[in-house]
């Protein structure tokens, strides 16, 4: 039998006081996947260090001389987390790649649960579902849930309430998402584009450097940042909304017009003089304005899905799944 | 092959480069720019039994002339050359062996005075086929006839007692170029090609099968520093990163400006990844990034 190996991937901004911790909880899954013989195994974890802010490559150093599963990858400059765990991605081999974030909010042990949770539902990511209020401050976990649904009602993207920086993602897919992943690109999104057999598994989060210091780690501006680029590239349902107000006026302003002239043809128009006429002329012009930029901004998503690379199709191979079947039941019940 | 004489100290004075291919070619180019060798050329023809005993003169009269003394010589054979590949059958990989062994047996016995270092290109998809985090504690998984041929090969050279000293290269997927020969250029090439000219590339695999890809000037530049230096000892030659063939695909699209299109040819298996530790490559080696080597293929073709 085949092992199967799970690759983690965490993007690294200020984490030197959680790094060692974290290391130290991987091991010790890895340790016990060895003493399991269940033929699945953590082969990598890969760090990305983001441009980090503290010492955490320092720390990460030490850590890759100890461990020889540990990787450190080192980006030019602080790109966000969202390039940094695809570049961690796209240096990852395993057959399940978990991203998992450096502050110990996300519960290493719960990975297998996560990875039994997709075999038996037979998905390709699971999203982490928290159970609790992550960051204990009621404008943060609000507001993050609000926008979501906003831009999942906007967009018509249902998973886009489902979206969390901890999931376990088919290697293959989270690989090829990477690769395609534009620069402006939510990975998330990306992630969609190549499946909805996606699955979530609830657990408690905790924010511990919140709880610490009253810092989440992201400020205001990398938050609405994040906020935008998850609007920009979801494909947005309210383009369409506007095309279709701009064909519906640009009808009314149509019929509008023809009526004044009827009524002015057969002697019966008794309107303020211009007024109908500037009316439907509002109408006429503006709804084929607001249309035919509907139109534009249309033909326009087509072409961004290409440029950001949206696949026509993907070729999936789930057959190994079935030797983990017994083992991820078990794990479940 | 090229009998070259190396200008500058080194462990041998002459240097025997058996390949025309990828790395035979890169090799080659390295000697002549770097160390301005002198050389001579000899034809050698695969599966040309009769005309091995007739080469082998050739080649060590040839060697006889260039050397300074002639009462030692020292040679460093270079063997990088081939007939068979990937795809190849036994029947092929046989005779590839037969010839293989016939040569260098005849040319270890007529040339008695001679002390070889041998560096030998073996191949580590072949020898590693479906394995992932590959290190040198890894063992051998053999799928094809290929990798045989490849085993068969260093087992032979590690038991040929008139070899003082064997340097067992075993690299990853090599890329890079030759003058038009894009069949021989490797995937990258033939792919950035194909790109250019707005023709399809096909794919034995699928967009997804990860594989360390490491540039070709960079191998035949180690050897050449090995060629120098020589080690008694085996390398694994692989990229730091894998990257699958969208990564590629990406990647050729962004630098060429241009689209990539695929045709996937599933007749022929070739889908299992292969994957290397990140820090296997020795620490001399310089290695060329996947997005600096498909920059450079860019050059090469003019764009």
């Amino acid at each position: 039998m085949e092992d199967i190996r799970i690759s983690t991937v965490t993007p690294v901004y200020s984490g030197e006081k959680y790094l060692d911790k974290l290391v130290h909880k991987l091991d010790a899954l890895r340790v016990k996947l060895i003493d399991d013989n269940c033929h699945l195994i953590l082969s990598e974890s890969i760090f990305v260090v983001d441009g980090a802010i503290d010492q955490s490559l320092t720390v990460l150093k030490k850590l890759e001389l100890k461990y020889d599963w540990v990787r450190v990858v080192v980006l030019s400059k602080n790109y966000g987390q969202h390039p940094a765990t695809e570049a961690g991605i796209l240096y990852s081999s395993g057959d399940w790649v978990v991203t998992i974030d450096e502050d110990l909010q996300h519960d290493v042990d719960s990975i297998l649960e996560m990875l039994a949770t997709a075999i038996v539902n037979n998905s390709d990511i699971v999203y982490a579902l928290p159970l609790n209020k992550v960051h204990k401050t009621v404008f943060r976990d609000n507001a993050s849930i609000l926008y979501k649904k906003i831009v999942s009602k906007l967009t018509g993207n249902k998973n886009i309430r489902l979206f969390n920086s901890f999931r376990i993602i088919r290697g293959s897919i989270a690989r090829t998402a990477a690769a395609i992943c534009g620069s402006d690109m939510y990975y998330d999104v990306s992630l969609g584009w190549f499946t909805n057999s996606i699955s979530t598994f609830e657990l408690n989060l905790v924010d511990y450097r919140y709880s610490e210091t009253n810092n989440s780690g992201y400020t205001l501006r990398s938050l609405l940042s994040h906020a935008r680029r998850l609007f920009v590239s979801s494909q947005s349902n309210i383009i369409r909304v506007f095309s279709l107000v701009g064909l519906f006026s640009f009808l009314i302003g149509t019929g509008y017009g023809l009526f004044i002239i009827i009524n002015a043809l057969s002697g019966q128009y008794n309107s303020f003089p211009g007024w109908s006429s500037l009316i439907s002329s509002i109408l006429f012009f503006g709804g084929l304005i607001s249309f035919s930029i509907g139109i534009m901004l249309e033909y326009m998503g087509v072409v961004m899905g290409q440029v950001q690379g949206k696949p026509t199709y993907f070729v999936i191979d789930r057959s190994k799944d079935d030797q983990l079947m017994s083992w991820s039941v078990k794990l479940l019940k | 092959m090229k009998i070259y004489r190396a200008s500058e100290d080194c462990s041998s004075s002459i240097i025997w480069l058996f390949g025309s291919g990828l790395i035979g070619s890169a090799i080659s180019t390295a000697l002549e720019g770097k160390f301005a060798c002198m050389k001579n050329e000899i034809g050698v023809i695969w599966g040309a039994y009769d005309q091995i005993s007739f080469t082998v003169k050739k080649i060590i009269k040839n060697t006889e002339s260039l050397s300074k003394n002639k009462d030692f010589i020292n040679v460093t054979l270079v063997w990088a050359a081939g007939s068979t590949g990937f795809y190849s059958t036994i029947r092929q990989t046989d005779e590839e062996y037969l010839f293989f062994q016939k040569m260098l047996d005849l040319l270890i016995i007529k040339s008695n005075t001679f002390l070889f270092n041998f560096i030998f290109f073996s191949s580590a998809g072949a020898l590693y086929e479906g394995k992932v985090d590959i290190d040198y504690n890894t063992d051998i998984c053999i799928k094809r006839p290929y990798g045989t041929l490849k085993f068969k090969q260093e087992e032979y050279l590690r038991h040929k007692k008139e070899i003082s000293s064997l340097l067992i290269l075993r690299p990853s997927s090599v890329y890079g170029f030759i003058d038009n020969k894009i069949a021989r250029s490797s995937l990258i090439s033939t792919v950035v090609h194909n790109a250019l000219s707005n023709r399809l590339s096909t794919l034995y695999g699928n967009l997804y099968t990860l594989r360390n890809y490491i540039w070709v000037e960079d191998v035949a530049n180690f050897v050449i520093k090995k060629i120098f230096h020589f080690e008694n000892v085996m390398y694994i030659l692989a990229g730091p990163k894998s990257h699958s063939i969208i990564e590629i695909k990406k990647e050729v699209e962004k630098v060429a400006k241009k689209k990539v299109y695929f045709k996937l040819n599933s007749l022929i298996e070739n889908e299992s990844d292969i994957v290397f530790a990140n820090n296997i490559l020795p620490l001399e080696y310089k290695n060329t990034t996947v997005s600096e080597g498909i920059h450079k293929i860019m050059q090469k073709w003019n764009f």
